[in-house]
């Protein structure tokens, strides 16, 4: 079994300012090219609606192509996430049982996706390990928005 | 006037070799999105990982092409990285990204008063470099 990937953003901003005889511009550009170093990845699409639905990391429901199921024990093996929604979705890891300001401590992170547009984000490994980060929850935030179809995409170890 | 574009996409290849056989399963997602008008603000520093860095769009002190100072009254767009890494969220609220090694981690913001952001390093210090996109 082999797992190679690549995960790439780039963003660019071009400001442009057109006076008499003169355009000033200003360009603002981010970018990133990664090659994770996992050995598990896992997609998982579904419908949401206003009340969470619950993805599992120990049994997120993907099979690898040997037909055997891509597990992860908990966010601490998770590298990195993707989240994509047709209309508007959240998506929310998060150590309900730390104090205030919520998600401080632990792996939490909360991205959220609208028209198909791929939100991403890191989920670095920290001491201390929250056990009740097992667990990521997707809904529909927006009152306006009460279905979302999505995709998740997981990589780890 | 602002043109912008932002690409993302993540492909993983799984293959399973078992005997004279190879099995593959491709997992991929991506967008392209066009953004047109709207303001943007790019904000870079250090921050710390005790009370890390308030960034408020209103007033970061950022000059468009014009000379003029840029203040967003709310936020659409997040992009931020972060070496060797850092956190970011909403004013007290849930960290909403991580990013590590210089990678860059992006969300929409479709929550009502997305506004504030705190960035904090995930230890020690950390440089960062914060995008915010406003639409129009």
């Amino acid at each position: 079994m082999a797992v190679s990937g690549t995960i790439n953003v780039n963003a660019s901003f071009l400001e442009t300012l057109s006076e008499t005889s003169c355009e000033t511009e200003r360009k603002l550009s981010l970018a990133s090219a990664n090659v994770p170093a996992s050995s598990k990845v896992a997609i998982v699409s579904g419908t949401c609606g206003t009340s969470a639905a619950t993805l599992t990391f120990l049994s997120p429901g993907y099979t690898d192509p040997n037909g055997d199921a891509v597990e992860f024990s908990g966010i601490n093996t998770v590298d990195g996430v993707a989240f994509v929604a047709d209309t508007k979705a959240t998506l929310v890891c998060l150590n309900e049982s730390a104090g205030s300001p919520i998600g401080e401590a632990g792996h939490s992170f909360k991205v959220s996706s609208q028209d198909n547009i791929v939100a991403i984000t890191a989920v670095p490994s920290r001491s201390g390990g929250i056990l009740g980060e097992l667990t990521m929850n997707i809904f529909c935030q927006n009152v306006s928005v009460t279905t979302a179809n999505y995709s998740l995409l997981m990589w780890g170890t | 006037m602002i043109s912008a574009t932002v690409n993302i996409s993540g492909s993983f290849l799984d293959s399973d070799e078992s005997g004279a056989v190879v099995s593959f399963k491709k997992s991929h997602l991506e967008s392209a999105e066009t953004l047109a008008g709207g303001r943007v603000i790019v904000v870079t520093g250090t921050t710390n990982d005790s009370s890390g860095v308030n960034i408020d769009p209103g007033d970061t002190g950022f000059r468009n092409a014009a000379g003029e100072e840029v203040s967003l009254d709310d936020v659409d767009r997040i992009l931020i990285t972060g070496n060797p890494g850092v956190s970011a969220r909403f004013g007290t609220g849930a960290v909403i990204l991580k990013a590590v090694g210089g990678r860059v981690a992006c969300t929409c913001c479709i929550g009502a008063g997305d506004r504030n952001v705190r960035i904090k390093a995930l230890s020690g210090t950390s440089t960062y470099t914060l995008i915010m996109w406003q639409a129009d």
